[in-house]
Formats: C-alpha cells, sequence, structure tokens
C-alpha cells in the first residue's frame, strides 16, 4: 500500500482502539461523556474507514474483495458500521468495546498479509461474487455485534455487580437479533457461494475445508437459534455461546486459508 | 412407542443431534479427507498403525460416507419429520387471521404492558383503521370499541418452510450424489473431441457417461502480473448434425443438456512431422504440449527414440490469437532416455530441426484448453431447497408474525400488542404506532405523553 494509504489505515485503527478504550474509561469511572467521546470516534474512524475502502476501489478498479487484506478491509468496515448503527443514540454504551476488537483483529491480520493490489482474476469475474461476499459480510458483522453485545452482557451481570436489568434486557434482545439476522444473510451466502462454485468449479459442494467451515459455523448459530426459542436459553448462556461461536467465524474467514492450502477457495483457476 | 415418538419430536433431541453433526462438520476440517488431500496423500497417511484405524477402519477419512455420520443425519431427518408433523397443526392455528374473542381482548387488554393515553380529539375508528393498514396490518372488529390487527399473520409457517427445504436439499443432494460423473480432458482447437477423458474424476453410481462431443475455436488467454484474468473459448456442439456454438469462460460454462463444460487452463498444441531425408512424413503428432504451469511436457517421437521437451509458458506470454503464426516456442529435443540434447531453443512454425538423417518440423501451433467435464442431475431441487430455506428464514425470523389490540372509551386509548420475537423491539414499534394513531386524529404529541403500566410487553417467546 502507498505511504499516505498506510498512514491513514493505521490511524483508523488508532481511532477504533481509542474509541473502545473510551468507552472502557466512561463506564468503569462513571464518565459518561467519555462514551460519548467514544461513538463520535466510531463514527470518525468510520469516515476514515470508508476513505480507505474508496479509495482501493479506485486504486484498484474493482470491489476490494481480492485477497486477505481487501476482505479484511471491507470485512472490518461492516463490523465497524453495524456496531455504529447498533449502539446509535447510546442505547448500548460498551456494545464498540466488545465488537470493535474484532475489527482490530481482523484488520491487523489483514494488514499482515500482501497488501499489493491485484487484478481481477478469471476466477473471480462473477456476478455471484458480489452477491456471496455482501451477504458474508453483513452475516459476519452481525455475528460481531452478537459476539460484542455477549461480552457486554457477560461483563455487567458478572458476580458481585448490580446490574441494571432493563439494560441486560435490551443486550439480550440486541444478541438475539443480530444472531437471527447473521443467520438469515448467512444462509443467503452458503446458497449464493454454492450456486457460484457449480459455474466455477463444477460441483454445488466439494466439502472443501473453507465451505465446511462456513457450514458449521452456521450450524452453531442455529443451534444457538434454538436453544433460545425452544429451550430459553438467554442471558449469560447465551451470552456464552455467542461469544465462542465467533471463533468459528473467524476460522473461516481467515485460518483455513492459512492453514490448508488443499482449500479451492484459493481461486487459482484459470 | 409413544415415548419414542416424544423423543424423536423433543426438541433437546434436536439440539443433540445439530451438535454431533457439528461434531462431525469440525472433523471433517481437523481430519485429512481423501477428497481434500488426494487418493496419493491419502494413502501416504493412512499407511500404518493409528493413522490407519482413525483414517480407513473408523472412515473418518472420508466423513461425508462415514457411517456415523450417515446415520446421524439419518436420524436428524427423522427427527425433523416428526417434529414437523407434530408442530404443524398447531403452527396452522398461530398463523390464522382469526381476531380473538371479546372475552379474550378484554383479558389481553388487562394483562400488564398494555399502552394507555387520553382519548384524543377528533378520534375515529376508521381512520385508526386505515393508520393500522397502512402499516401493514389487516384489521378486524372485536366487539364495541375494539379493534384488532394482525400483521404477517403466516410468518409461523416459515418454521415449516425452511425446515421442510431442508429435505428438498437432501433429495437434491441425494439425485446429485447419484448421477454425478465429472471427468478432465483437452481440446485442441480445430479438433473434435468425443470422449477421450484425460481422467476420469467420478463415475456417476447411477447411469452411463454422458455423450458429448464438441471442438473448441477462438481460444483465449489472458495473464497480468503473472495472474489469469481470462479464460475463453468457444464450444461448438457436436450432436446429431446440428451444432451449438456456446461462449464459455471461467464462471459461465458451456453446458449441454445436464452436462457441463467448464474451461480449466489453457496452452499451445504442437504439430510436429518427422520427415525423413527424402522428406516422406513419418510420423504426424499433435500434442498438448505446452501449459502455462507444472511441470515441462514431454512428447515422444519415432516409436521413443526421441522426445521433445517443452517448458511450461508463462501466463503472461501466451500469444493474441494474431500471433499464432509467429509464436516462437521454447524446445529441447534430445535422444529418449537421457543423452545431450541435439536442439535447445525457440522453434516458429515452419522451422525444422536435423534429427540425424531425418527432420523435425514444427508445423504448426495451436491453442488448446483444458476442461472439466461434468454431468449430474439434482441441482434444480437444490436451488429450489435454497430459494425454500431463505424465504423460510425470512418470514419467520424477520417479518415475524405481530398483533394488536386497540380499545377506546371516553376516557382513554389502550394498545396492547403481542410479537413472536423480539419484544422490546416491538415495544418501541408499539409506542410509535400509538403516537401515529393520536397524530392521525389530531390531538397531536401522544408519544411523548403516554404512559403505561410497568412489566414487558407480551411476546410469544416468553
Amino acid at each position: 500500500m502507498s505511504e499516505l494509504f498506510g498512514i491513514l489505515f493505521w490511524a483508523t485503527l488508532v481511532v477504533y482502539a481509542l474509541a473502545v478504550a473510551a468507552q472502557l474509561f466512561g463506564q468503569v469511572f462513571a464518565r459518561p461523556p467519555w462514551s460519548r467521546r467514544a461513538n463520535l470516534l466510531v463514527v470518525g474512524g468510520l469516515a476514515a474507514h470508508t476513505v480507505l475502502v474508496a479509495w482501493r476501489w479506485i486504486e484498484t478498479g474493482h470491489v476490494p474483495t481480492i485477497g486477505n487484506f481487501e476482505n479484511a478491509l471491507v470485512g472490518g468496515w461492516f463490523i465497524a458500521a453495524m456496531t455504529a448503527w447498533a449502539g446509535r443514540g447510546e442505547r448500548y454504551p460498551l456494545l464498540a468495546a466488545g465488537s470493535l476488537p474484532l475489527a482490530l483483529v481482523i484488520l491487523g491480520g489483514g494488514a499482515m498479509s500482501d497488501t499489493k493490489p491485484q487484478p481481477m482474476v478469471a476466477a473471480l469475474q462473477s456476478f455471484w461474487l458480489y452477491i456471496h461476499i455482501f451477504f458474508a459480510w453483513l452475516a459476519y458483522g452481525a455475528y460481531s455485534v452478537a459476539c460484542g453485545a455477549g461480552v457486554v452482557y457477560l461483563a455487567r451481570s458478572r458476580k458481585g455487580r448490580e446490574a441494571d436489568p432493563a439494560a441486560l434486557a435490551r443486550l439480550d434482545e440486541l444478541m438475539f437479533r443480530s444472531t437471527a439476522f447473521g443467520f438469515v444473510t448467512d444462509a443467503v451466502m452458503i446458497a449464493a457461494g454454492s450456486i457460484w462454485a457449480k459455474s466455477l468449479w463444477g460441483s454445488y459442494w466439494s466439502w472443501d475445508p473453507v465451505e465446511t467451515w462456513s457450514l458449521l459455523s452456521w450450524l452453531v448459530y442455529g443451534l444457538a437459534l434454538h436453544l433460545r426459542t425452544t429451550l430459553g436459553w438467554r442471558g449469560r448462556r447465551l451470552a456464552w455461546l455467542l461469544v465462542f461461536a465467533i471463533i468459528g467465524v473467524l476460522i473461516s474467514f481467515w485460518g483455513v486459508n492459512v492453514v490448508m492450502e488443499g482449500s479451492a477457495h484459493v481461486f487459482n483457476v484459470g | 412407542m409413544r415415548r419414542l415418538w416424544r423423543l424423536l419430536t423433543s426438541l433437546r433431541t434436536a439440539a443433540v443431534l445439530m451438535a454431533v453433526l457439528g461434531l462431525f462438520l469440525l472433523l471433517n476440517v481437523a481430519v485429512p479427507q481423501r477428497a481434500v488431500v488426494g487418493e496419493e496423500t491419502f494413502a501416504r497417511l493412512a499407511e500404518r498403525g493409528a493413522a490407519r484405524l482413525a483414517l480407513v477402519t473408523l472412515g473418518l477419512g472420508s466423513i461425508p460416507t462415514n457411517p456415523a455420520f450417515l446415520a446421524t443425519l439419518g436420524l436428524f431427518f427423522l427427527s425433523l419429520g416428526a417434529s414437523l408433523l407434530e408442530r404443524f397443526r398447531p403452527m396452522l392455528r398461530r398463523s390464522g387471521r382469526g381476531r380473538p374473542t371479546p372475552e379474550a381482548a378484554a383479558a389481553w387488554l388487562a394483562r400488564p404492558g398494555a399502552l394507555r393515553v387520553p382519548l384524543p380529539e377528533g378520534w375515529s375508528a376508521r381512520s385508526a383503521s386505515e393508520v393500522l393498514r397502512v402499516c401493514g396490518y389487516r384489521t378486524a372488529g372485536v366487539g364495541d370499541g375494539r379493534l384488532w390487527g394482525v400483521r404477517n399473520a403466516a410468518a409461523p409457517l416459515g418454521f415449516a418452510l425452511f425446515h421442510a427445504s431442508f429435505f428438498v436439499l437432501c433429495l437434491g443432494g441425494l439425485l446429485l450424489w447419484g448421477t454425478r460423473f465429472a471427468g478432465t480432458a483437452t481440446a485442441i482447437e480445430g479438433q473434435p473431441w468425443q470422449g477421450a477423458y484425460g481422467r476420469v474424476v467420478r463415475e456417476a453410481p447411477w447411469g452411463a457417461r454422458p455423450r458429448l462431443a464438441f471442438t473448441v475455436s477462438d481460444v483465449e488467454s489472458r495473464a497480468e502480473r503473472g495472474q489469469p484474468v481470462h479464460l475463453g473459448a468457444t464450444v461448438r456442439f457436436l450432436h446429431a448434425g446440428r451444432g451449438a456454438e456456446q461462449k464459455a469462460r471461467v464462471n459461465e460454462p458451456a453446458t449441454w443438456g445436464s452436462s457441463t463444460v467448464l474451461l480449466q487452463t489453457a496452452g499451445l498444441a504442437l504439430q510436429l512431422w518427422l520427415q525423413d531425408a527424402e522428406g516422406y512424413t513419418l510420423e504426424r503428432v499433435l500434442a498438448p504440449a505446452v501449459k502455462t504451469a507444472g511441470e515441462p511436457s514431454v512428447v515422444p517421437l519415432a516409436g521413443g527414440r526421441w522426445e521433445v521437451v517443452a517448458p511450461p509458458l508463462e501466463r503472461d506470454a501466451f500469444p493474441a490469437r494474431a500471433e499464432l503464426p509467429e509464436t516462437a516456442v521454447r524446445l529441447l529435443v534430445r535422444p529418449s532416455g537421457g543423452g545431450e540434447a541435439v536442439f535447445d531453443g525457440a522453434l516458429r512454425p515452419g522451422d525444422s530441426v536435423r534429427l540425424g538423417p531425418d527432420r523435425l518440423v514444427l508445423e504448426d501451433v495451436r491453442p488448446w484448453v483444458g476442461v472439466l467435464v461434468v454431468s449430474e442431475r439434482g441441482g434444480a431441487l437444490l436451488v429450489a431447497g435454497f430459494l425454500l430455506g431463505v424465504a423460510g428464514l425470512t418470514w419467520r425470523m424477520i417479518w415475524y408474525r405481530r398483533e394488536v389490540l386497540l380499545a377506546w372509551d371516553d376516557g382513554a386509548l389502550t394498545l396492547a400488542g403481542r410479537s413472536e420475537h423480539f419484544p422490546l423491539r416491538f415495544r418501541q414499534e408499539l409506542e410509535a404506532l400509538l403516537a401515529l394513531l393520536a397524530a392521525e386524529a389530531g390531538s397531536g404529541g401522544a408519544g411523548a405523553g403516554a404512559s403505561h403500566e410497568p412489566g414487558t410487553t407480551r411476546t410469544d417467546d416468553e
């Protein structure tokens, strides 16, 4: 990446980190103005992040979808945007502190991979790419918000701490709503990917590691919804499940391509 | 029998089965799988000892065909089917548009959580009904001074639709598994291809191989900075004397019936003639020798006396069509089994090389494409399953069922509601709806003045 791009990229990460710190400071030391500053920092960071995405788009001539860096750039944007939207109006004062660290991990990891702009390879020249990737980002963003809400719920409801029942009820519902939204968009992502795979690889499903891990991740969230709607899991139990479930998302986003060279998701057709 | 039925339809059973299936999926990723690592690597890994026991004997090296996995999947579908049967009637009842009885409405209004405001001036049941209709509710009167509305009444059926889609997907998957044939082939431009597979990747358990014949032309391959950015060709199917031309490229395969021809790679084919001293042709070879990746290709000549070695072409160097007659191809010619090369350089079409008394002529250079031929049925069922599943999920989780009950008398306007999900979000909707009703009636600011009894709005979640 160019020097200016690099400066803006790292500045964005710093702003997100400051937002997390400000929210934590505001809550721990009971200083509401710091929580408000944190929200402004999230919005500011998101604005800079939007510039980065647009910059990369113009520089490469295509939607930034190729390689770990571009996926991290846009995936992180979705996490930040959905966090900002869900936490608007200061309804969830610690939400950014719970979910933005995921964006930081993803962006930081992306920055460690090859950041050189790549041409749009033949295997990615498909309308289905945009549908698949868009719903993937929506799903992962929603799961990140659910995880963030879970982290905040666990922090607020731990033993020895007096918690506002109304605030906990709001967090509980946010966990459920985000999970439900993520589950639906995840299903669309898997379906779109499968239809695309038929045109690209000649098979709807190859039990490729990335495909399998995505399905596993979806199943885990399906289990979470089942446990909530039918067996009444809520509160801390649901929060713990959602905090652990995000590991599946991170692995399917990052880990499988890093660890397993046999994955067809490296797009080397042609 | 009853106990078995209860076990099958129990939600705990469903949760346990999902968890076990998840474990199998985890094993599918964590344990080397035959289909992913390839036969050779798998055989090496599963040579002996604990690895052999785990991968072969216990079948963990091929989870999709592992008997325990298939049994769990079978149980899952059995449980799912039983649950759908058991819950179908209650679901139909919950999806109805039947309004509550006056007694049920009274009891509903008396519960905590209802919103209450002073009756706005200019209040009219008709305009209230209109407001509710605009907000997506179907309305009906319930006795005097009461109006009931329901939105997305049939949304609970989304549960059935989503879960029933699993059966459609399973059926599609089974059909695909049974009918899938896949084989790789090389098609040289201008040469008809008629079923000569380089490698059969998979034979179909049910049915025969597809009967396909086609030619390729206009092969184009382009790269940028070593990355393949375009691979395309015109595929002309030759069936029963009719030709059907299709422009194919990566992501847009050519199709014929249930068969698909996917372009995967390209290279240059060499037309080589071996001539004797008097110019008579001893041998003609058309070999797809020059690839864009991998190891050099070796073409045997003269009954194995000579071999022509063609190193791979760089992706960026694939010639445009107009340049083919002048394309220089790097070749090495040597006696078979080793020995000093008699030629190591570049040849253009028309150039020749002395091989003892004989002459090797590079007559022509043509493009070739490596294709994957796939034939299978059941894709439509799979796509239908996806559509049903997503529709069912959206219906159930996003457009969930909501009901409101509006009551008015001389003093007050009361709004009670219930939703399938998200009680807090629904309460916000009720507050906004009440404000809208009051504003419509002309009194204004009903939202700010609303009072409500403590407690949450009732939902079906609780």
